[in-house]
């Protein structure tokens, strides 16, 4: 019977319980009632609720941020959650206030990287003992050691260096946690104190916006956020916001549903691109063309702000033919050879107003092609920049420049039509640009849209190059606050700049000479830095990669190794040590130089073997760190007191509370720094050291070294915070909120751009209730730039720039870098780590493809055999590596990207992709000893580049099975008979 | 069936102990609970056509020392499963009433509970609890328990042991009475859980030697 | 029928992407064992396979009220938690290991096919989604459990699971549609999206919602005529639930996304949105096309300088106008003591270093 209704109830599979009719009969026999088939629910939901409460319990919070570049983004403040000495997570604090009613607040700000950083902080990749490698560099033999021992030796090596060889043969390399705080004032203090050499990064990071140096003397200029919401046109040219500036790029989706337009200039359908009206695609490195296409028609559509240009811009003024010369004054009437020519309506040619941008009655005229006659009764052909700019324009006409980027011709009408009826055209920060071959024409040609139009300094309007902006205490810190009346001054200026401010030269251009002498190799008073890209080309070996680059790029008359040569012999773009002495000890402080330079590969063949000590500070294991011979563990950015320099987009300064106690013996940098002045001193002493000359013949005195570095005791080692609050005292544009109020509330806006040469460039007001906007000084108030004809200027006339016809702007094809191979490999920053902080953190690479990936399109995967998930080998003539590929619809046919930042040691076998680009010195970029063309600070120096990579992949196998380290999942394959122990067939 | 008196069931612990060579066994068919039991159409429908619950049929013997009482099961299982990270264990039941004579299928009634000893393949545990009806179980009264499971030869073998005293949420065992038992088991590599199973329809009568 | 029903909506325009409400829902909720490869909250690119993945083929919910069957994710449906070779590939030595992901190479994760996308360049289009558990009106997963173990609050509408009750049986994760419930495979219980019941008893705004760079979330009851929920789910009816066809009437809403215009086959602007309307519909329903053209119609105004209150309440310039009621800071908040014991935090463990150099083996 029973048998019979099981298989009725077969029969019935799927039916729901209906009538007792359809129940089997011994169900209606034993009289139960239906009800009994209801399932029995429990009273409630239980202790469930109380579990997750549970987990929602702190012991404390404090206020936080973190201590990252991470540029465009920074910064934000959290509130850090704290439970049994350990921070468990952390939350955006959110409690900024709203700027003025017409715009978005900026909450809650904060990214996934900075609500996990405390699972970052504590990760297995986490240093937590100074740790010493005993065996071979690289071969990972790592033995703990103690901070005495570790500080003792390093102590010892870097005496033994600074007196066998010279103070400028100890390298400090800075990597993104360089804060502008009193971590990174310590060890600017140090390294002047001991007159070793500190490298400018952005060189070879490729951020130099070397096209808006060349055109406003000057890099930094960006807005604050808020101002988007006044733009009716944003462009998103170089950059990928919606990635990388992930706090502010509600900004952007909020004045989309306010009505602002926004276009995507970018060759992939990127994350940006998305949020777009218009996405403008085109060949990766031909936005130059694209730009000037524009350029054009606002000439010949006589849609120039003729007002705007003749005062603010070079445009009115005059060229020789003869020479392709400016025509100064000296020239044209007797006078100085660094004031220039225009050609008055009435008076004719006329010195154009210097001191002020102000036309005073003068009325420039623009198109000028004329002959005069100079003093010397010589007559001369001369025409304006206006008048030479027009033919230059000539010939980029829509159909033309779409054979140049491969855009239609549509597109470029539409996107040109855009932005000259824009009434407030804006565009967003970014340096994919720059990290082209020709970026710095690229971006010349971008910044005629903007001048052409006069689409600058309005709310809304404006050019966004390099944003920055920083405390102006800090230099005074380093500097020991020595000398009261030149504290603002901070450094050991020499009178000689004081003259300039009396001959009418800005506090502007006072402060970028400030930062100029700290770079020269002669006649400078301070050279502690120098040009990161020419320090690695020269002493890291990577200028070797670029033998062949006459090959890849059209046009060079000379080697690279030539035109540096001949950039150093002429004192253009200096290098510490001189090029023949060998750098002898480098201190990467959480730098990571064998992961990001661009021909890496150099570096542990060329730099390496030269170095009797590398030393790296950090809280992580990084590829550069594993050919260290020391590991100093720093505390992580919970775990000590300090602030952060930001950019103009959020102007306010932002504070970490020490949370917790370091983890380990992980120490504070600034307490590491002062140690090691310390360690310096007493050995120094023990050894009967005093002083020594440095390589500038100034006094060291090594004897006195952790006197001079804590200033007589007044910030001894574990005076973090109060150095940190010292800094912000002698800030003017800071000091206006207590210290201690900075570090409850977590924040504190910017009164002011203030005058260091990290900000000053900004030249703007900085006002209660108003959305920055950088250069009014200049655009409003009419004080010059910081240029050679202290106009925003076109006409370049260096010899470089003429031998190479970039004395004014213009397309070139983006050279085939590494060989001519098919794919052009693109990239940038990625959503999942701040440069290779979080590549190594388990929550992230949980979140991504937890290895390695480079995107190629559909098609050129089809083509090539290759699936989503394959592993391929790239490859060109300098170099390859190995990785899996992720097949997308967004990429462009042609075009390979990878995002940045993976550590070497996430790559299998030797390769790493920045093995591919050899990154050879543009010729005109070493151009120096020049009104404006001058290295300075982050600025005016020679760029790294890698986007004009050409390689080709192929394909070596599918996802790859497992060898060993199997994991214990207990996945029914791999549970075997599936018996429970002890049972007799097991 | 018959729970024979034995001088310790401790004895009979191994599921390969010779003295259950000389206890006689009873084979009880088992069919598949039918689909109209499922609680939830959901779970009616996932099903749809799919078989489950065709263990055909499973062979029990008893033993008891006066305190303590051993079932020994086996049942045809072609592969043992524990259900690893995310399957469903191998398992088997038997139950009992606590009071009176409540259907076995509807796993007890509000006044007349159920008590289930349950083995499952994935710890190699028992877990003694009670219902009082479909997805109603809860931990029961403990009682102390133990088992030893094994598997050849296309078969599972357990020997499930319990002491005759009881409890308010347990059956109370006693020598030389009757009471019913009942049995159940899933297959694991078919995806059989809760009221997925291959079951005895009825009670077994079960008499306890004095 | 709950007496009030909490609700989000998620504004598809502003999401980028970043993960930080998983993020934030991680560490909220599930960094416990057995969580590694939950995510209560997760974003996937849209049009994807989304996480479990091709979890719209699975089945579950209703059709004209009846149960349908539906699959039972495995856990590599959702994405491993990636465990990683710290000690051999960054304490062995420089080339000994690559840093990867222990055991067979992945081949699926949770945001896998991040960016992928489709449409043939250069019409190529994709846009995220991000998902939590709906706790819908007529929660499949509810009806599911044979042990009745799932209940749905009368106060506010949130469906939680009573893990005490639950035997981990998982025909809740058949049943549910959107397959937003998880197994735990060292508790053995179903856990999902509380909807941060803790958070929100206290009238702060979830993890996701508050933790959301992006602005893209809005909270509030569903009947509070004020709040910006029922404007935009009931007055402008811009927001609209995502596969309203599986009948279990989700109370997580979205605005479906605008997107850049498509290119004619020579390449040319053609003014239309690139995101096929069809796909848009099967995501959201035949409302897609009216709300898309709402939007447009209100953003126009703006361009014009007009007033759009569709457009201010989208933009909501104040950050804690998109929370209703639950725009409380939680340090505001008085922590509730319970009665339970506090679990420990989890922390990485640290890695033994052995060095072969003497001294024998040293921790670091």
């Amino acid at each position: 019977m029973s048998v019979k209704v099981s298989r009725r109830s077969f029969l019935k599979a799927g039916a729901a319980v209906t009538a007792t009719l359809a129940l089997p009969d011994f169900v209606t026999r034993s009289g139960q009632p239906l009800t009994a088939l209801a399932a029995r629910r429990p009273p409630d939901y239980g202790k469930i609720v109380d579990i997750y409460r549970n987990k929602w319990t702190w012991d404390k919070t404090v206020r936080g941020t973190h201590m990252i570049n991470c540029w465009y983004q920074a910064h934000c403040a959290f509130d850090v959650y704290v439970r049994d000495g350990i921070v468990f997570r952390e939350e955006q604090a959110a409690d900024y206030p709203q700027l003025n009613p017409d715009v978005p607040d900026m909450n809650p700000r904060g990214c996934q990287k900075g609500c996990s950083f405390s699972q970052r902080m504590y990760e297995e990749s986490r240093i937590r003992y100074p740790l010493k490698q005993t065996g071979k560099r690289g071969s990972g033999e790592w033995a703990r050691v103690s901070w005495d021992e570790a500080l003792d030796d390093i102590a010892d090596k870097f005496l033994d260096v600074i007196i066998e060889e010279g103070t400028d043969r100890v390298i400090w390399d800075m990597g993104p946690d360089i804060n502008v705080g009193a971590a990174n004032a310590a060890q600017a203090r140090l390294a002047q104190l001991t007159h070793s050499i500190s490298l400018d990064s952005n060189s070879s990071n490729g951020d130099a916006h070397r096209g808006a140096f060349e055109t406003f003397g000057n890099i930094y200029m960006d807005r604050s956020i808020e101002d988007y919401f006044y733009s009716d046109v944003i462009l998103f040219w170089g950059c990928n916001p919606i990635v990388t500036s992930i706090p502010n790029a509600h900004f952007f989706t909020e004045a989309k549903y306010n009505g602002s337009q926004i276009v995507c200039i970018a060759p992939d359908y990127s994350p940006s691109a998305i949020k777009a009206d218009l996405w403008v695609p085109l060949d990766p490195g031909t936005d130059a063309a694209l730009a000037l296409a524009v350029a054009r028609e606002i000439v010949e559509g006589g849609h120039v702000d003729e007002a705007f240009v003749a005062e603010q811009t070079d445009l009115p003024l005059l060229v020789r033919m003869d020479t392709g010369k400016l025509l100064t004054e000296a020239e044209a009437k007797r006078g100085r050879t660094d004031r220039f020519t225009l050609m008055d309506e009435t008076r004719g040619p006329m010195t154009a107003p210097a001191k002020s941008l102000d036309l005073g009655g003068l009325t420039p005229v623009l198109d000028v092609d004329t002959e005069i006659t100079l003093p010397d009764r010589s007559r001369v052909h001369v025409r304006s920049v206006y008048s030479l700019l027009k033919d230059r324009l000539k010939p980029y006409t829509f159909e033309a420049v779409s054979e140049m980027t491969g855009t239609p011709v549509k597109v470029i009408e539409k996107f040109t039509r855009l932005c000259i009826g824009a009434k407030a055209l804006s565009n967003v920060s970014g340096s994919s640009m720059n990290k082209y071959f020709h970026g710095n024409l690229t971006e010349r040609a971008m910044i005629l849209i903007w001048v052409l139009r006069g689409q600058m300094g309005k709310p809304g309007s404006g050019y966004s190059a390099f944003s920055f902006l920083a405390n102006d205490g800090w230099e005074d810190y380093v500097s020991g606050f020595r000398n009261a009346d030149r504290a603002k001054f901070g450094w050991d200026i020499g009178t000689g700049l004081l003259g300039k401010l009396a001959a009418g030269d800005t506090a502007e251009m006072f402060f970028k000479d400030l930062g100029h002498n700290s770079f020269k190799d002669i006649g400078g008073n301070l050279p502690i830095w120098t040009s990161s890209a020419m320090f690695w080309h020269i002493h890291g070996g990577v200028m070797e990669l670029a033998e062949e680059a006459a090959q890849w790029v059209p046009g060079l008359k000379k080697t690279v190794k030539d035109s540096v040569v001949e950039a150093l012999d002429n004192h253009w773009v200096p290098v510490q040590p001189p090029r023949g002495s060998d750098p002898r000890m480098m201190f990467h402080y959480c730098s990571n130089p064998l992961r990001s330079v661009r021909g890496s590969q150099k570096l542990l063949e060329v730099l390496w073997p030269k170095l009797k000590l590398s030393v790296t500070i950090d809280f992580r294991m990084s590829s550069t760190a594993m050919w260290s011979d020391y590991i100093l563990p720093a505390a992580a950015w919970y775990e000590t007191t300090d602030h952060k320099w930001v950019t103009p987009l959020v102007p306010f300064n932002h504070v970490t509370n020490k949370a917790v106690e370091p983890l380990g013996e992980a120490k504070p940098d600034f307490w590491i720094f002062t140690m090691l002045a310390k360690h310096m001193e007493k050995r120094a002493k023990e050894r009967g050291l005093t002083t020594i000359k440095s390589h500038l013949g100034k006094t060291i005195k090594l004897d006195n070294l952790y006197e001079d570095m804590t200033m007589s005791g007044r910030f001894l080692e574990d005076d973090t915070d109060k150095a940190a609050g010292a800094i912000i005292e002698a800030s003017a544009n800071l000091s206006h909120v207590s210290w201690e109020e900075q570090k409850e509330k977590g924040y504190a806006r910017y009164n002011d751009i203030g005058i260091s040469p990290l900000a000053i460039g900004n030249a703007g007001k900085l006002e209660e209730g108003k959305a920055f906007i950088p250069l009014t000084y200049h655009l409003h108030d009419k004080y010059p730039y910081p240029t050679q004809t202290r106009r925003i200027q076109f006409y370049i006339d260096h010899d470089l720039y003429l031998e190479h016809d970039e004395h004014l702007p213009t397309y070139k094809a983006p050279p085939k870098i590494g060989g001519d191979y098919p794919l052009m490999m693109t990239g940038g920053h990625t959503r999942w780590s701040i440069h290779g902080v979080w590549r190594d953190n388990r929550l992230m690479n949980r979140l991504n493809r937890g290895q390695p990936y480079i995107m190629i399109g559909v098609e050129d995967a089809k083509a090539r055999g290759i699936n989503d998930g394959d592993w391929v080998r790239c490859y060109n003539d300098v170099g390859s590596f190995e990785l899996r590929v992720k097949v997308t619809h967004a990429m462009r046919p042609g075009q390979a990207f990878m995002y940045h930042a993976w550590e070497n040691y996430q790559f299998e076998g030797k390769g790493e992709p920045r093995h591919v680009s050899p990154s050879p010195i543009n010729p005109v970029e070493l151009a120096g000893d020049h009104a404006h063309l001058r290295v300075g600070m982050l600025e005016g120096q020679p760029n790294c580049f890698d986007r004009d990579t050409r390689i080709e992949m192929e394909r070596i196998s599918g996802p790859r099975k497992q060898t060993a380290g199997l994991p214990s999942t207990g996945l029914p394959e791999k549970v075997g008979t599936g018996l429970p122990s002890g049972s007799p067939a097991a | 069936m018959r729970s024979i008196r034995v001088s310790a069931a401790a004895d009979y612990a191994a599921t390969t102990a010779p003295g259950w060579q000389q206890v006689p066994a009873e084979t009880v068919e088992l069919v598949p609970a039918p689909m109209e039991m499922q609680p939830n159409g959901f779970i009616q429908a996932q099903l749809g056509g799919r078989e489950y619950g065709k263990t055909p049929l499973i062979e029990a013997q008893s033993v008891h020392d006066g305190d303590t009482l051993a079932v020994r099961l086996r049942w045809p299982s072609e592969r043992p499963f524990n259900g690893g990270r995310e399957g469903f264990p191998d398992g088997a039941a038997i139950a009992f009433p606590i009071r009176g004579e409540p259907a076995l299928w509807s796993m007890g009634t509000d006044d007349e509970p159920v008590q289930f000893i349950q083995w499952r393949a994935l710890k190699n545990e028992i877990r003694s609890v009670v219902a009082w009806g479909i997805g109603s179980s809860v931990p029961g009264t403990a009682v102390s328990e133990a088992v030893t499971a094994g598997w050849s030869q296309g078969h599972w073998t357990i020997v499930m042991l319990r002491t005759l005293a009881g409890g308010p949420e347990a059956a109370t065992l006693v020598a030389g009475a009757s009471t019913l038992i009942g049995f159940a088991v899933w297959n694991g590599t078919n995806e059989e859980r809760a009221g997925l199973k291959a079951v005895s329809i009825d009670w077994t009568p079960l008499d306890i030697d004095a | 029928m709950s007496k009030r029903q909490v609700a989000m909506i998620i504004d598809l325009n502003k999401c980028i992407g970043c993960q930080t409400c998983t993020v934030a829902c991680k560490t909220n909720w599930t960094s416990g064992e057995g969580q590694e490869g939950m995510w209560f909250n997760q974003v996937y690119t849209a049009p994807g396979y989304g996480t479990p993945k091709n979890w719209e083929k699975m089945g579950g919910g209703y059709k004209d009220g009846e149960p349908q069957p539906g699959v039972r994710p495995a856990q590599g449906d959702f994405g491993e938690g990636f465990e990683f070779n710290y000690k051999e590939a960054l304490f062995s030595g420089a080339g000994n290991e690559a840093l990867k992901p222990i055991g067979d190479e992945p081949t699926w994760g949770m945001n896998w096919d991040e960016d992928v996308g489709a449409g043939d360049y250069p019409n190529s289009y994709f846009f995220y989604i991000p998902r939590i558990c709906n706790h819908c009106t007529k929660p499949a997963c509810m009806e599911a459990c044979p042990r009745g173990a799932i209940f749905k609050r009368e106060e506010d509408g949130i469906v939680i699971i009573n893990e005490d009750h639950c035997r981990g049986l998982r025909f809740c994760q058949s049943a549910c549609p959107y397959k937003e419930i998880y197994y735990n495979h060292v508790t053995g219980h179903a856990q999902k999206c509380i909807f941060c019941l803790p958070r929100m008893e206290q009238g702060v705004a979830t993890a996701c919602s508050r933790q959301c760079p992006g602005r893209v979330r809005f909270l509030g009851f569903l009947d509070d005529e004020d709040g910006p929920i029922h404007k935009l789910v009931n007055v402008y009816k811009v927001a609209l639930p995502l596969h309203p066809e599986y009948e279990t009437q989700p109370n997580v809403f979205y605005i479906p996304p605008l997107s850049p215009e498509k290119f004619d086959d020579e390449g040319n602007p053609t003014g239309e949105d690139r995101i096929p309307l069809d796909y848009l519909e099967s995501l959201f329903g035949p409302e897609a096309g009216p709300a898309l053209e709402k939007i447009k119609a209100e953003r126009a105004k703006k361009q014009a300088g007009q007033d759009s209150e569709l457009m201010d309440t989208l933009i909501s310039k104040n950050f804690l106008d998109l929370f209703g009621p639950f725009n409380k800071h939680p340090k505001e908040i008085e922590q509730i003591a319970v009665a339970l014991e506090r679990e420990p935090v989890y922390t990485p463990p640290e890695i033994e270093i052995t060095h072969r150099n003497g001294n024998g083996g040293s921790s670091q």
